[in-house]
């Protein structure tokens, strides 16, 4: 499998190069063209069996499609491309030793030898209104994220603090914890909302821009909607 | 007719330099700026009902023609949505663009939104194919960059990424589960194009990313 990443880094598009029956798991909507001798197969639990429940999970909690779609090359090479909804870049995440916690709307695809399974940021995290929602990828192989904006990696080396909604990735070997900034006050007033403490040795990938503050920027500007 | 496209692939906008009383039709709110001799004249092409045939189309009703009066000038010309530009000239052939892609052609150039083809692709997507035909050049865009891909057999795209096509491809919608559409059909819509000849696909569509907004939108509160 060849993985390039072009148009990087406001609007990339993942190349992604399938040998004779080597298959790839995509997000549901991420599938942008494709050879045509690539076969999908739909499936709520084509990522590491994660089943109906964990499939509406991602789909409510997780900003992700309900589907898992599997890309196969069949009868010889293929490709399929595939990109986000939002505009932003796309890299690639080489797993080789500590299991990934993945931002739901980070995730765009990964190898069938990663196992995807839902992870709870804690239920403080979704009351908070973020909707922090992590995947734990696990297994050898690569996983591919997109961000809102550019991605910048971050080697955490003790505790370090980012605004939970620009969190794309970060490594297991991190703790984590979401927590208000200040008191209640500074957190309705500064705009700051709910930040995660990271703390220990791991790499953190962020992204430039947050999607939930783009949304109500523009969200807010339109007329209301009927339901 | 000479175009430069500039700011690209992010923000693309076109320079087109016009020869002394040369046009230009361009997609109505796409001019940015343009030399004192350009004069405009706006109409809808064709009279009115086949104006209300490119309406229906996902084109403006109106077409606007640029013309330089005189002496030679410049127009700028910028599509609404980020994305890139692409500029190509027709020789006698054919050419296939999605109608939200089109952003300007020459004089020579005529499109048609009834062309037998035209009614595969309207499927719940709003999405419309103009075929564009004659002597001349046409610019398009895209919302993000422009992946060109030469097919030499067979290729699939998800439709809500087409952009434009070469007439040497032939094509095919059907609907497979969860694609992007999923959302807002249930299933998606994917094109098979065969044969040989250059596809251009958007890598963002509009429709999700406006879908992502809708979400945004406040409820309006429920009257009793």
């Amino acid at each position: 499998m060849e993985i390039k990443i072009e148009y990087r880094p406001s609007y990339a598009l993942a190349i992604v190069g399938l040998g004779m029956n080597e298959s790839i798991v995509a997000e549901g909507g991420a599938m942008v063209s494709m050879s045509s001798n690539v076969a999908i197969q739909t499936s709520r639990s084509a990522a590491g069996g994660g089943g109906l429940l964990k499939g509406l999970k991602r789909a409510v909690l997780g900003g992700e499609s309900f589907f898992m779609n599997t890309y196969t090359a069949q009868g010889g090479a293929g490709e399929v491309t595939l990109a986000p909804t939002l505009p932003g870049d796309i890299t690639v995440l080489p797993m080789t030793g500590p299991a990934m916690m993945i931002q739901g709307t980070s995730y765009l695809a990964s190898t069938p030898g990663i196992s995807l399974d839902t992870k709870w940021g804690g239920m403080k995290t979704l009351l908070g209104g973020e909707g922090l929602f992590m995947l734990k990828a696990s297994g050898q192989g690569q996983v591919i994220v997109n961000s809102f904006g550019a991605i910048h990696e971050i080697p955490v080396n003790g505790p370090y603090i980012v605004d939970s909604g620009h969190i794309v990735a970060f490594e297991e070997t991190l703790t984590f914890e979401v927590k208000r900034v200040g008191s209640w006050k500074a957190t309705i007033l500064s705009g700051e909302g709910l930040v995660t403490l990271f703390n220990g040795k791991g790499r953190l990938w962020i992204q430039s821009r947050n999607p939930r503050a783009f949304g109500h920027a523009v969200g807010s500007k339109l007329p209301p909607r009927e339901s | 007719m000479q175009v430069n496209i500039v700011g690209a692939p992010d923000y693309a906008m076109a320079e087109v330099d016009l020869a002394a009383n040369e046009q230009i039709q361009v997609e109505s709110g796409s001019m940015m700026a343009m030399t004192t001799n350009l004069s405009l004249e706006t109409k809808a092409k064709g009279g009115v009902l086949s104006g209300l045939k490119r309406m229906v189309g996902g084109e403006s009703f109106f077409m606007n023609t640029y013309t330089a009066q005189g002496a030679p000038g410049r127009i700028m010309i910028a599509p609404a949505v980020p994305g890139d530009m692409r500029h190509v000239q027709l020789n006698g052939g054919e050419f296939f663009i999605q109608s939200g892609s089109y952003v300007a052609s020459s004089p020579g150039v005529a499109l048609d939104t009834k062309w037998g083809g035209a009614k595969t692709f309207f499927g719940g997507e709003g999405l419309f194919i103009l075929k564009a035909s004659g002597t001349g050049d046409v610019l398009f865009g895209s919302f993000g960059a422009i992946h060109e891909v030469n097919v030499a057999g067979g290729y699939s795209v998800d439709t809500g990424h087409i952009v434009a096509f070469e007439a040497g491809l032939s094509f095919n919608v059907r609907k497979v589960g969860g694609l992007k559409s999923l959302f807002l059909s249930g299933e998606g819509l994917i094109c098979d194009f065969r044969g040989n000849g250059r596809l251009y696909i958007q890598t963002r569509k509009p429709g999700s990313f406006v879908h992502w907004i809708h979400g945004f939108r406040r409820v309006k509160p429920k009257s009793n």
